[in-house]
């Protein structure tokens, strides 16, 4: 084509979408240019290649169980978890696996939200769930390896719908995160613990491994949202705690603007997701027990998590 | 996991704004439908499920490669569509709207899973289960090579070609839906259609050539 007359114009004038102007120049060029004849030809030709693609058709009971997946999501989107007013919090359904230890989480928790003062609630009852998650909360310049133990017919993707519920956005993986580093040096303590001979043996493939670095009232939000869309059977305990450097700003980066930057001031509330096949946990056979926190909890402190699905056979 | 159907039709007689161009009464259908939807009514929520969910299947397995990845997204997006009904402002067709929401998921979804997917695996995805068993075996055959390989090219593109290149040709959205969708402008529409369709003929030249190599 003649630089008076863009190829685009070819593309645009098969699908129908130019001007009259614009139509009458793409046709006489076509009267007068083979190569443009030509290449209107292969593009049609495409156009064709495109349309034969074949077509899918889901399974009959797709529609039954989104509008399950849907209604239970929207169930969960409702605000119950993590108030900021703590006498608004209400108890949760609870694994049967943990509720022989209600009794001792009935603990003094003190909350504050963004524009209130600590306030110290005597036996204010928390969701096990949630005391096992404060309980495994990291260290300041610690990051911890969190263990989900989840029912198998629980869809993997209510852990993307829990988070975009509680605010917490996926972004991709990269350097300037972290999450790679922790995942890698979560295995390389796993294997020494238990030895790299005995690892297949004594260890399960996780099913899901996500990467999340979020205030503690996002990450509790979240873990409600999924509790509720597992039914209550969710359990949850620490696996390790490990240091956790702060990601360097990449060469050519302003380090003040920069992502690593803000990861560093606290500021970034994300996710991210890592390959779970790489990530493996010790086989267990015993419900796992949720712990009473101590201490005080600050919802709005950013802590750094790698959570790992397991999922198990739903009881 | 669905099933890969080549019989069904080229175009979708329920299609963004030319449904409301076509059928003022399905529109008021679907209206309806959304409204009771959004105040809680699961039935309704699951006809509009219905409606969409072989369109979108159909869009999602080209974008994503893979068919059990496109049922996932699709899942996710209708929930996501579901959870956030309010805020549909009823601007742009309903399916505009899902779309834009599976699509993004879609994309998501490949970038942080690029390592694991394998072209193999699309290309295993493609002409699977046939239905019509009255076309003689050699042209389903040579149909279905052909669709292998324009898979594969497909899977070679950009996200950015592939996704327009699907809003095109799989779902004949019109240039003013696929800005909408990809919230780009027409202009940007149109130059970016026109490089994804030069890309996918290059790589299509180079997929057949490399098969008519290994003959």
């Amino acid at each position: 084509m003649t630089r008076e007359l863009p190829d685009e114009l070819l593309s645009a004038y098969l699908d129908g979408e130019v001007t009259a102007e614009e139509r009458a120049a793409v046709e006489a060029h076509l009267a007068t240019s083979d190569a443009a004849r030509q290449l209107l030809s292969e593009l049609q030709s495409l156009r064709s290649d495109m349309g034969a693609l074949p077509r899918a058709k889901v399974a009959a009971d797709f529609s039954d169980r989104v509008v399950q997946a849907a209604v239970a999501a929207k169930a969960a989107s409702q605000p119950v978890a993590v108030p900021a007013r703590p006498a608004r919090r209400r108890w949760m359904v609870v694994a049967a696996a943990v509720a022989a230890t209600a009794a001792c989480l009935l603990v003094a928790v003190q909350f504050w939200g963004p524009d209130s003062p600590p306030v110290a609630i005597p036996g204010q009852s928390v969701d096990p769930l949630i005391a096992a998650f404060h309980s495994a909360l990291p260290e300041d310049g610690q990051a911890v390896v969190i263990r989900v133990r989840a029912p198998k017919d629980m869809p993997l993707t209510a852990l993307e719908v829990a988070s975009a519920i509680a605010g917490i956005g996926s972004q991709v993986p990269s350097a300037r995160t972290g999450g790679s580093e922790l995942g890698a040096a979560y295995r390389s303590q796993l294997e020494q613990r238990i030895g790299a001979a005995l690892l297949a043996d004594s260890t399960v493939s996780a099913a899901e491994a996500v990467f999340v670095e979020s205030p503690v009232a996002n990450l509790e939000k979240m873990l409600t949202t999924l509790q509720q869309n597992a039914k209550g059977s969710l359990e949850l305990r620490r696996e390790a705690q490990l240091a956790f450097a702060i990601p360097r700003a990449l060469p050519g980066e302003d380090a003040e603007g920069s992502d690593a930057a803000k990861l560093v001031q606290g500021a970034a509330i994300y996710l991210q997701h890592l390959p779970a096949n790489m990530f493996r946990l010790e086989k267990q056979t015993t419900p796992v027990a949720a712990a009473a926190p101590s201490g005080t909890i600050n919802p709005n402190r950013i802590v750094r998590v790698l959570i790992l699905i397991e999922q198990v056979e739903a009881q | 996991m669905f099933r890969i159907a080549k019989s069904a039709p080229r175009r979708w007689e329920l299609s963004g704004n030319r449904l409301r161009q076509s059928g003022a009464n399905v529109v008021q259908d679907e209206q309806h439908l959304i409204l009771a939807a959004r105040r809680g009514d699961s039935n309704a929520f699951g006809k509009i499920v219905r409606t969409y969910q072989d369109r979108l299947c159909t869009a999602l397995l080209h974008v994503c490669g893979s068919p059990d990845e496109a049922e996932d997204v699709a899942q996710e997006a209708f929930v996501q569509a579901y959870v956030k009904l309010a805020n549909f402002a009823g601007e742009s067709a309903f399916y505009t709207w899902l779309y834009r929401i599976a699509f993004n998921a879609a994309i998501s979804r490949r970038r942080r899973r690029r390592e694991e997917t394998s072209v193999e695996q699309t290309r295993e995805s493609t002409g699977q289960e046939p239905f019509d068993d009255t076309e003689p075996a050699e042209e389903r055959v040579l149909r279905e090579e052909r669709a292998a390989a324009v898979q594969r090219a497909l899977a070679l593109l950009s996200d950015e070609h592939r996704a327009i290149l699907v809003l095109r040709e799989v779902e004949d959205c019109d240039y003013d839906e696929i800005a909408q969708i990809l919230g780009i402008p027409v202009g940007t529409v149109r130059s970016r259609l026109h490089r994804a369709r030069l890309h996918l003929k290059e790589q299509l030249d180079s997929v057949l050539g490399e098969a008519e190599r290994h003959k």
